[in-house]
């Protein structure tokens, strides 16, 4: 049974740590390293604990999303649906 | 419901304001100036008549501003103003420059500079309808001399401003706005819409007549329209060169590449004319009748009358400048004067008049026969 | 393979991301709220109209899927007026900051409040003019550093929202990027009304603004805003309380009227549609092809919107052209 997959988008992620903070799970965690642009992009260290991906199934709704909501780039893919792969 | 027809004995600014419900404008914004007033009250009561839409706005940035946005959402529309008001339009008149707004703007000139003479005529924005504005466009000007073509040039306006999606202003004075002429107002009026593009293109590409097609909001165009400089699909590309360079080349050549289609002049007695009086709006009618007089007196003169004061008539300019003497008469300290010298290529002579008083035959006769 | 992308990505224009906003900026967030409340409420996307200004939350239009006026500095407001008024049935949104709107703009802001001229106003307020470098704005806090006010600003902010109200607008509220949530229900609650609705939202700036005032990250400033921003009725609450507020800023609704909108009065309401449809053909020109190919074309370009995946997003963004695209799908 897929899990569903959150992705940051690298391009689209300016590394700004908003969702690393209103993440009421504490889904993301900040990288060790900047990527090749300078940027710290978040990384998703907990999807297991994301509300919108183990409720919404369930509700027929999107729950949660807080972290789409407060991101300024635009940036987080949130897939209910979507295989769970290996990164 | 349309405009006023048949035989009328109107003022000029009338005459404008029924021109522009002719040429099918149904959006004015405006804000009250003297000697221009009478265009915006005369729309206030007939836009709702035929069903177009007339605000006062604020002030003259917001009017001009606002008939760029009534364009857009498919509306032909206009302004009138004078010359306080004209300075404060001209960053905007820049920007539908540069969006290729066609929207038409009345200046009814009046003394300058600043707050001036309000209630007396001059010529003296003309310059500035051509460079008021800051970077490098082209617009087109037009000089009516006669209720009549306060009522013609109007829709003329109206029709260039769509032809070549360019603002056009109508460069009138005190005079020719407040003066009372018979006009004959016909029932057909021959009118040009911009012709509207297919969804989904690159919005501000050019056909072969430099001129992109147009678009009108809520139809699904989806169009992004910028002051920004802009590639071809309207999208802002400002640290390209080649792109600016490109887009600002093509919005001057757009009205000077096609000028000999736009340029109008009336001649009279140019043939053999050994002196040619240059002039245009209210002193133009001076000029004519010195004209008949030296010729009563054995002088050769002709005269040339600007109805495009922009884009200029140069060729012709230098044409006659090899034939005769030229000698231009104006209601500033030299505006068309400069583009006379620029094309002419000899010494021109120069009649201004600033102060409201208009030339008079007399002198103008007086001043050709010193010569 | 991800397939459900980010919510706003299917309206923004893919070939022109990454947007230039730095990161942290609260306008993000604004557009995300914003668009949630217009897919909720069911807006017909193609009546919607974008009107900005100069300025950093002015760039937004530029990157969304609708039609766009991206105008002069202050002036969105007027030209917006002419748009709305010209054809009733658009949607017209303006999207502004506070410099752009309560300096240069204050004029127009003034007087279409007055008029209730039926306009959505979105305006940004990150209390500096954040795209020229950070200025002071009309709306810094008193004493707060920015390039023009070394020494602190020494003038008195304007409170929009207020102005807004006391002029005559339908609606006004006030909230921050802090609670999204709010931000959202305001434009919901704006978009069902008439009239001119002002939503004003304060917004992160931490690269220009916030950096000069100790707090230098986004997270830092939404922590700023949520710890000094106090709702309306909880205000007047504690100021019967004698609690001292003038350090806080105050959001909520302001405003709330229902009140006939410029439209309305001037008789410009939908029942005049027959009247109008007739004048069409005079003011702007038919497309030249005949109905059937239009209708065609809208099909098919609604198709491919349908079927365009994250996938094909990604292509077109790198520049790929149809065939290349049709190539790639058929592998």
């Amino acid at each position: 049974m897929s899990m569903g997959r959150i992705r940051i988008n690298q391009r689209y992620c300016k590394g700004c740590g908003i969702c690393i903070e209103y993440c009421p799970m504490r889904v993301f965690e900040e990288a060790e390293e900047p990527n090749e642009r300078g940027y710290f992009i978040p990384v998703v260290a907990h999807p297991e604990r994301c509300t919108l991906l183990k409720v919404s199934r369930h509700l027929g709704r999107r729950a949660c999303g807080l972290c789409q909501e407060m991101c300024p780039d635009f940036a987080i893919d949130i897939d209910v649906h979507a295989e769970d792969e290996e990164e | 419901m349309s405009h006023l027809t048949g035989v009328r004995f109107l003022q000029g600014n009338i005459a404008c304001a029924e021109g522009a419900i002719a040429a099918g404008c149904r959006f004015f914004a405006g804000y009250p100036i003297t000697p221009s007033t009478e265009v915006a009250e005369w729309l206030a009561k007939r836009m709702p008549e035929v069903g177009g839409v007339f605000i006062q706005m604020e002030d003259e940035i917001a009017s001009v501003s606002a008939i760029v946005g009534a364009r857009w959402a498919g509306k032909k529309a206009m302004t009138a103003t004078s010359g306080p008001g004209f300075s404060l339009m001209m960053e905007t008149i820049g920007y539908a420059a540069m969006t290729e707004t066609p929207i038409v703007i009345v200046d009814v000139q009046r003394g300058g500079p600043s707050t001036g003479q309000p209630t007396l005529p001059a010529t003296g924005d003309v310059l500035q309808s051509r460079f008021g504005s800051h970077g490098d466009y082209a617009t087109i000007s037009l000089a009516p001399n006669s209720v009549q073509e306060m009522f013609d040039l109007t829709v003329e306006a109206f029709n260039l401003s769509e032809r070549y999606r360019v603002p056009v202003m109508l460069m009138a004075d005190e005079i020719v706005g407040h003066m009372r002429e018979k006009v004959v107002l016909p029932e057909e009026v021959e009118t040009f819409t911009a012709p509207l593009s297919r969804r989904g293109v690159k919005y501000f590409r050019p056909g072969r007549d430099l001129v992109p097609k147009m678009q009108v909001f809520g139809r699904g165009y989806g169009v992004h329209v910028t002051g920004l400089t802009h590639d071809e699909r309207g999208y802002p590309a400002t640290s390209d060169p080649a792109v600016h360079t490109r887009l600002v080349r093509r919005l001057v050549d757009k009205v000077e590449k096609n000028a000999p289609r736009i340029i109008r002049v009336e001649e009279h007695l140019t043939e053999d004319a050994e002196v040619v009086l240059i002039s245009y709006g209210a002193p133009s009618r001076s000029a004519l009748a010195a004209v008949r007089e030296l010729r009563e007196m054995g002088v050769r003169a002709g005269m040339l009358r600007l109805v495009t004061l922009f884009p200029f008539p140069c060729r012709r300019v230098r044409e006659l400048g090899e034939q005769a003497e030229l000698v231009v008469l104006e209601m500033n300290l030299g505006q068309m004067l400069r583009e006379v010298e620029r094309c002419a290529g000899r010494r021109v002579h120069f009649l201004p008049k600033i102060g409201g008083e208009l030339h008079t035959p007399q002198e103008v006769v007086r001043f050709v026969r010193k010569l | 393979m991800i397939e459900e992308e980010h919510p706003s990505l299917r309206f923004l224009r893919a070939e022109r991301m990454p947007h230039i906003l730095c990161e942290g900026c609260g306008n993000g967030i604004v557009v995300n709220a914003m668009l949630e409340a217009m897919v909720e409420l069911g807006v017909d996307m193609e009546k919607v109209v974008f009107v900005s200004g100069i300025g950093c939350s002015s760039r937004i239009p530029g990157y969304l899927r609708f039609d766009s006026l991206h105008t002069t500095h202050g002036r969105p407001i007027a030209f917006a007026t002419g748009i709305k008024l010209a054809n009733p049935e658009l949607e017209v949104i303006v999207i502004t900051g506070d410099g752009d709107m309560a300096s240069i703009g204050g004029n127009h802001f003034l007087h279409a409040a007055r008029r209730n001229m039926d306009l959505l106003v979105i305006c940004s307020n990150n209390y500096n003019y954040g795209m020229t470098g950070g200025q002071a704005s009309p709306t810094t806090p008193l004493g707060w550093r920015t390039t023009t006010s070394p020494y602190g600003n020494a003038e008195p902010p304007m409170d929009i929202a207020r102005v807004a109200s006391a002029a005559g607008a339908n609606y006004v509220a006030r909230w921050s990027t802090a609670s999204p949530l709010q931000i959202k229900q305001a434009i919901k609650k704006a978009l069902r009304k008439e009239g001119f609705r002002l939503v004003e939202v304060l917004t992160q700036c931490p690269t220009v603004f916030g950096r000069r005032n100790r707090l230098r990250t986004a997270v830092e400033m939404l922590r700023w805003y949520r710890e000094n921003t106090v709702a309306l009725h909880h205000a007047e609450e504690l100021e019967r309380q004698g609690v001292d507020l003038s350090a806080k800023v105050v959001v909520g609704e302001f405003a709330d009227r229902s009140k006939p909108g410029l439209v309305r009065r001037l008789g410009l309401v939908r029942e005049e549609v027959a009247e109008k449809e007739e004048e069409a053909p005079e003011a702007v020109a038919p497309a030249e092809e005949d109905e059937r190919i239009r209708e065609a074309r809208r099909r098919i370009l609604e198709a491919i919107e349908r079927l365009s995946t994250p996938r094909v997003r990604r292509m077109i963004e790198l520049g790929m052209d149809v065939e290349k695209i049709e190539e790639e799908l058929l592998k």
